[in-house]
């Protein structure tokens, strides 16, 4: 082996290392959640901390569904059902149509913003940017007194509506770009041959935008999903989503950190999925700056 | 196939004057080139054909009819796009079929057999199962036009299609587009800003600038009698030779800048004397230039400032007082750079133009009959070309109609 090769082998061996690093740091938070759901109680804070050298358990994925309460009156022990499965179901109903939602409209606007000329565009775009510009924790308040006025407090509409708007802005931003990419030129051809704008934005500008739609979904999806102070705030018990719930996981011992990371790790995981089935479209919707043309 | 007319059509774009009150006729059959720089509005001129933009006045009409209005959908033209504007995610077949499925009156076995018809024409059938990405740029090329010629349109609209191809395939399809367009009896609008294509494509050619129309004619008529000096300088190559003049004493023609006046003659004197102002420019082609390499009579000296030799031919920078000319020569004249070379203006083909309004001055009616000086081209030219088309396709079986 001459120098050259060395030296190059070395540089990989060396990319390789700083990868590695950097993936233990981002993935070690998952990894000890998912660690830690399989720890009965005693061990999760044990020292020095154990990673694989403890006896595993499913107890706390049982106490995810399913609490037992000690004592009762007469003394002996039931199940109650902890009412998880609600919660997390209405995580995935708020966050797949408050995605879907978002991504519909905020496509069609953008295509309009794209195509169309329409007067002070670049106004009104600007207004769309500046929702994102305000925390939402600032409107928590007069959100939740309109919410009440319009009875809309703890019900999925009302939900669903708050989500699809703080997707809104970000989606129409998104696919703005992605069909600025798209050459009009494509429409313009189907409209030619005979399609109308309609059945020329399905059929022809759709299928291109898929990867820019993945991309802007999966973040919509995210952001919504993990969503804890809304949800805490203008639901009670219909229309809960699962992360104010998640944090809820207290018994008579203390807080039961094994329960929660098992709670985590299931909630984490939709998104995992979800992710992970789009991840080709994803790879070519973040790197939307490349001009392939 | 259709007739198209464009009446005083004009559009702005915010400030911008896109057409300018621009108005032409394309005969059934024709193939007209619509021919100029870089945002002549060329590209708009086809689009507000095609439906895909309104004019703000003005009239399109296809066959007689009145379709300013109507939906680029409903006017059944076919267009072809610069950049070919293939679905990347549809195979060949696919593309061309798209257009054959937008009404859904086409069973999908017609459907195949046209595509494969087409297909055929255009010797792209071993491409049909393969992405657009995965074709070379003629290939490409090739469907845009096959996906085009599916739906038997009534005209073809084409925005620079051989741009994006390589010198030597654009020459290889400038004769088999017209061959094609000639079997078929396409009614063809081609726009192209190279006047090579125009000049060899073309029945006829409208030569726009700025968004209003410089002159319409045949090739024949754009390259000897352009009706200003924009015309005459955009087509032909080496560009034509334009030299300020102004009258000298003893009624002869003096080029600014060279002492030694030029004997008026010919078709020259002509526009000369029917000439009101004094500041000219004569232009004479590069290939109407007589040159010796020794003195002659009635030739005048200037010096080589350059040569490039072609092979066939050698095309010479000669410096005339202040000037600079291209003369084309045969192969055989060498002279040097730096000595002297004799020329002689063809006084017979050279043109007058007047300086400050650019327009040629007409020599007068005692020329050929054939001399345009308007805008439009004669009627009988036009006629005539009409008749000769219509001979040879009234022969030709018609293509079997399919509900498009």
């Amino acid at each position: 082996m001459d120098i050259s090769t060395v030296l190059r082998r070395t540089g990989d061996v060396v990319a390789y290392l700083v990868i590695a690093a950097a993936l233990v740091v981002f993935l070690f938070p998952l990894f000890w959640i998912v660690d830690t759901s399989f720890k009965p109680f005693s061990e999760v804070f044990s020292i020095p901390p154990k990673f694989f050298n403890f006896s595993p358990t499913l107890e706390n994925y049982k106490h995810v569904f399913v609490t037992n309460t000690e004592f009762t009156t007469g003394g002996t022990a039931s199940s109650v059902s902890t009412g998880f499965q609600h919660y997390f179901t209405n995580s995935i109903i708020l966050a797949a149509t408050s995605t879907a939602l978002a991504l519909a409209l905020g496509t069609a606007t953008a295509y309009a913003f794209s195509r169309f000329r329409i007067k002070g565009a670049n106004d009104i775009l600007f207004f769309i940017l500046s929702q994102r510009m305000l925390p939402p924790v600032v409107v928590i308040i007069p959100i939740f007194l309109l919410y009440r006025q319009l009875n809309l407090i703890d019900t999925y509409q009302g939900m669903i509506i708050l989500y699809t708007t703080f997707n809104l802005p970000f989606a129409v931003w998104m696919m703005k770009g992605f069909l600025d990419e798209i050459p009009k030129e494509y429409e313009d051809a189907a409209m030619v041959d005979g399609y109308t704008r309609l059945q020329a934005f399905f059929k022809v500008i759709i299928p291109q935008a898929l990867p820019g739609m993945a991309a802007t979904a999966v973040f919509a999806l995210i952001t919504v999903w993990n969503e804890f102070v809304f949800g805490l705030l203008l639901t009670s018990e219909v229309a809960r989503p699962a992360p104010p719930f998640l944090v809820s996981a207290q018994t008579v011992g203390g807080i039961d950190w094994g329960q929660i990371a098992a709670a985590s790790t299931i909630f984490v995981t939709p998104v995992i999925i979800f992710t992970f089935l789009v991840r080709n479209y994803l790879l070519r919707g973040v790197t939307f700056g490349a001009v392939r043309r | 196939m259709a007739e198209i007319q464009l009446r005083d059509i004009t559009k702005t774009f915010g400030d911008i004057t896109a057409l300018n009150e621009l108005s032409f006729t394309l005969g059934e059959h024709e193939f007209l080139v619509v021919l100029g720089p870089s945002g002549a509005g060329k590209t708009t001129t086809l689009r507000t054909v095609a439906g895909l933009e309104r004019p703000d006045r003005g009239q399109v009409l296809i066959d007689g009819t009145d379709m300013t209005q109507v939906d680029p959908a409903t006017r059944n033209v076919a267009f072809v796009f610069q950049n070919y504007a293939l679905y990347p995610f549809m195979t060949v077949e696919q593309n061309m079929a798209f257009p054959l499925k937008a009404n859904r009156r086409m069973s999908k076995r017609d459907i195949a057999r046209r595509v494969r018809e087409v297909a055929g024409v255009l010797q792209i059938e071993p491409l049909l199962k393969r992405k657009p990405t995965q074709l070379s740029g003629g290939q490409q090329q090739r469907v845009a036009l096959g996906r085009a010629m599916v739906r038997r349109a009534r005209a073809f609209l084409m925005d620079e299609p051989l741009t994006n191809l390589d010198a030597k395939l654009r020459t290889l399809m400038r004769s088999e587009l017209k061959h094609l367009q000639r079997d078929q009896g396409a009614t063809t609008l081609y726009v192209t800003h190279d006047q090579v294509e125009a000049m060899t494509m073309g029945d006829r050619i409208l030569v726009l600038r700025e968004g209003t129309v410089q002159q319409v004619g045949s090739p024949n008529q754009i390259y000897n009698q352009p009706t200003n000096i924009f015309v005459a300088s955009f087509v032909g190559s080496p560009r034509m030779n334009l030299l300020p003049v102004h009258p000298g004493a003893n009624g002869n023609l003096v080029v600014e800048g060279y002492e030694t006046p030029l004997p008026l003659s010919g078709r020259v004197r002509h526009a000369y004397n029917r000439a009101t102002l004094h500041e000219l420019v004569l232009g004479a082609r590069p290939e109407d230039i007589i040159l010796s390499a020794t003195a002659e009579s009635e030739m005048l000296q200037a010096t080589v400032y350059a040569s490039e030799p072609l092979g066939d031919r050698t095309i010479y920078d000669l410096r005339i007082g202040t000037q600079l000319i291209k003369v084309k020569a045969p192969a055989h004249l060498v002279v040097h750079i730096g000595n002297p070379m004799w020329f002689r203006i063809d006084m017979d083909r050279a043109h007058l133009f007047d300086s400050t309004s650019g327009a040629r001055i007409d020599p007068g009616g005692a020329r050929s009959p054939a001399e345009i000086r308007s805008t439009q081209g004669t009627l009988r030219e036009l006629q005539d070309s009409h008749k000769e088309m219509e001979h040879t396709y009234e022969r030709m079986p018609a293509p079997p109609e399919v509900e498009s």
